[in-house]
């Protein structure tokens, strides 16, 4: 009230000072941006601008270092991408109408690397995955198959640690919030892999997961008496990403950890002690008054998490690079490979386009999603 | 419905003893009211009673059956809070029902039993709200019916009215007070507002320092408060006090020379107390008139008046720096500044020696006191 008061006078004073020209904004306004300034300037620079910049370069066919100068393609970028396509194959059969067989008994199919170079309709189709039915062979198609494994190896992640890491989360957020003594220590404890660089705990975990010398399968196999084998866990296509999606998980719970705790010290003390009354036991607290009281942080912990999920990067390029067999390798770390370690920057940032209206799409789904449980 | 005993109950945070071993007999259906400044001890004590609170040493009976030990919930008692503490993403018919339900009471039967109590709160219109649809005399109306639903023994309430402005307190007070009177179970009242606990209590407990200092029914301490405190802290505005020397002094009488030097002779039981040299008169604002019918007479110079309309209150100063709340009538003469002569009647008038403790024998408590305080205030 004051500030708009000063601001008024001074405006009045500078009109009258001999300026009658000058447009007369309303003064509120012109404050409200000079003040915005430069938190909206940093914003433009470095969100905004790059934004824009990728979205530009991803109708292009830039490189990192090229002796050719860049021309615009168009959506080439976006159709290698994003273009699927699959093909129906019959089995081979001999002249005389015979179907062909391998000595173990299986159909034989024409070679497909030919078929997609003699049809032009093909022309940079690779082979994704294939499955057999009836007699048939259907061939699932794209031009870059290991984008598409990889966002289903990221919708893989995401789906695995959202829940486990919040979980996490909410119970040592639980468990610390008793009134123990020295409960202050445990704070520290849990929150201290977050403050220890992803890269550091990486390294160690991989040492962790090693199959012979890992402190893992040394437990594994105590403590089964020998019976569970060593686990290859970061060798394995089928143990290597839940062995990041465990280790990611425990890295980042502190966060959420901390958020959750704040918002259990939210919840009245009266509320317990009326469900006390009302004759509820511990589980009942905790559904009856815990988890409605954490509502509103919850929805916040699941959406950061989710958009944090979907950038998966660093834990892979120390762990696995991706492998082994392209199990691991995630959206982030594709456009990483494509775009520096390959050198072509356009593609790598109309994967980063892709990837960010997905993010959002999915951002803006989570909070209909909560918004319209509020409601019900 | 039940009786509640406390005996020799102590309570302890580690090394801190707050609560001094209280006895308290709490007969069947009588409403209670815990009163005293605040830190006195009046939730804790509740909260003990309540079973949210451990006791430290001594006993509680609810019932006859010794509960001491007992889970909060088992305890047959129900609680309004201060806060209202109603589950926030619940109907106030889910709220009213919570109980029952953790019971495991059966569905209709809840039904039943919430759209009983609902129709004594007339809190039917509003069952399908969630409380942040509710104003706070509407909550703490659900947080009411809320325990009158599990039909406990008794009922205990903490500061119940005090988030509500003066004019809803004062409707929510005549609401508790016939509630009570419709149910008939045993309930006991934390407040800090005298006025209430006149008004609504059987039995006041006063507290201080987490002791009692005195229980009776509200005319009882007003008539004869056995010490300065319970003088004080009973009766709006407070009572006044002043000292004087003590003249000379039999078994029976005192003769003492108030501030202003007139001397006086008054009874007073000072068999147990020989050789005081100084006494506290302690005399009620509406037993001061600005009249000259009073047999005592003083002079005092007026700081302040308050019209209330129906009564005018005059701070004084008497007799250099003591200060003295008269009330007159509503249409009172005296202005600031004007130097007034006030008078009492020695009848009226409460001793204590120096250790605050009262010397005047308990005067009879009239007949009349047995038409409850609470049906005066009904009408
Ligand atoms: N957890 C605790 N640890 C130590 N002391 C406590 C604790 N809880 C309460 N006390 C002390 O016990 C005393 C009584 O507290 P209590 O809450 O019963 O007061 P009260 O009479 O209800 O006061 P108010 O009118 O302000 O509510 C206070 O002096 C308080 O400092
Ligand atoms: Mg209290």
């Amino acid at each position: 009230m004051n500030a708009n008061t000063s601001v008024n006078s001074s405006d009045t004073l500078t009109v009258s000072s001999g300026r009658p020209s000058e447009p007369q904004r309303p003064p509120r306004k012109r404050y409200v941006f000079l003040m915005s300034a430069p938190a909206l300037l940093g914003l433009f620079m470095f969100l905004v601008l790059p934004f824009l910049m990728a979205l530009g370069m991803s109708f292009t066919d830039q490189r990192l270092l090229s002796p050719n100068a860049t021309e615009w393609v168009g959506l080439r970028n976006y159709d290698r991408l994003l273009n699927i396509s699959w093909l129906v194959q019959e089995p081979v059969s001999d002249a005389a109408g015979n179907l062909k067989q391998t000595a173990d008994g299986e159909l034989v199919y024409p070679r497909l690397r030919s078929v997609l170079r003699n049809d032009p309709e093909y022309k940079d189709f690779k082979e994704y995955t294939h499955w057999s039915f009836d007699n048939k062979r259907v061939v699932l198609l794209a031009k870059d198959p290991s984008f598409i494994q990889s966002i289903i190896n990221t919708l893989l992640f995401v789906i695995l640690v959202v829940p486990i890491q919040c979980g996490t989360a909410l119970g040592l957020a639980l468990l610390i919030n008793q009134k123990l003594r020295g409960i202050f220590l445990f704070r520290t404890v849990f929150f201290s892999p977050v403050v220890t660089s992803i890269v550091v705990v990486s390294i160690v975990w991989s040492f962790l997961y090693h199959k012979d010398l890992g402190l893992f399968n040394h437990y594994l196999s105590a403590m089964s008496f020998g019976l569970i084998g060593p686990v290859d866990w970061l060798g394995d296509p089928d143990w290597a990403m839940p062995s990041i999606v465990l280790m990611s998980a425990w890295q980042a719970a502190g966060v959420q950890m901390l958020i959750f705790l704040a918002g259990l010290q939210g919840i009245s003390g009266d509320l317990y002690e009326a469900a006390e009354l009302d004759g509820a036991g511990p589980w009942g607290k905790f559904v009856n008054v815990t988890l409605p009281g954490l509502k509103n942080t919850t929805i916040f912990v699941v959406i950061s998490t989710t958009i944090q999920a979907f950038g998966l990067f660093t834990q892979v390029d120390v762990m696995t690079r991706g492998g082994p067999q392209g199990s691991t390798s995630t959206v982030m770390y594709h456009a990483v490979t494509k775009g520096f370690r390959e050198q072509d920057i356009a593609y790598g940032s109309a994967i980063s386009v892709i990837f960010f209206l997905a993010i959002l799409a999915i951002a803006l789904l989570q909070k209909r999603f909560f918004d319209k449980r509020e409601d019900a | 419905m039940a009786d509640v005993k406390l005996t020799k109950v102590v309570k302890r945070y580690g090394d801190v003893e707050t609560i001094h071993g209280i006895d308290l007999d709490i007969k069947d259906g009588e409403f209670v009211v815990f009163v005293g400044p605040s830190g006195c001890g009046k939730s804790t004590l509740l909260r003990m009673v309540a079973g949210l609170e451990e006791i430290t040493e001594g006993e509680l009976h609810i019932d006859n059956e010794c509960v001491t030990s007992v889970a909060a919930s088992r305890r047959g008692v129900a609680m309004v809070f201060q806060s209202y503490a109603l589950y926030p993403h619940m109907t106030v018919r889910e709220n009213m029902g919570f109980g029952l339900k953790m019971a495991k009471t059966d569905k209709d039967e809840i039904k039943r039993r919430v759209d009983e109590s609902a129709k004594i709160l007339q809190l039917e219109p509003l069952l399908d709200r969630k409380p942040k649809a509710l104003s706070g005399g509407q909550r703490q109306r659900v947080a009411i019916g809320r325990t009158i639903v599990r039909n406990p023994k008794v009922f205990l309430f903490d500061e119940p009215l005090s988030n509500l402005d003066a004019e809803l307190r004062v409707k929510m007070r005549v609401e508790i007070a016939k509630l009570h009177s419709q149910l008939k179970n045993t309930m006991i009242y934390v407040t800090h507002d005298q006025v209430e606990a006149m008004t609504m209590a059987d039995k006041i407990v006063v507290l201080r320092g987490g002791n009692i200092e005195q229980v009776g029914s509200p005319i009882e301490l007003y008539l004869n408060p056995v010490n300065e405190f319970v003088a004080g802290f009973i009766g709006s505005p407070r009572m006044n006090f002043f000292e004087c020397d003590v003249i000379s002094q039999t078994s029976s009488s005192l003769r003492l020379r108030l501030p202003c030097s007139t001397e006086v002779e008054l009874d007073a039981d000072v068999s147990a107390s020989p050789g005081m040299s100084k006494v506290k008169l302690g005399i009620r604002p509406e037993h001061l008139q600005e009249d000259h019918q009073g047999k005592v007479k003083i002079g005092v110079d007026v700081d302040v008046v308050e019209h209330l309309g129906g009564a005018t209150y005059i701070y004084a100063r008497y007799a250099g720096d003591n200060e003295l709340i008269v009330q007159a009538g509503g249409l009172s003469p005296v202005r600031r500044g004007h130097h007034c002569d006030i008078s009492f009647d020695l009848d009226q008038c409460h001793l204590f020696d120096c250790n605050g403790l009262s010397l005047r024998a308990a005067q009879p408590i009239p007949l009349q006191t047995e038409v409850s305080v609470q049906e005066l205030v009904l009408g």
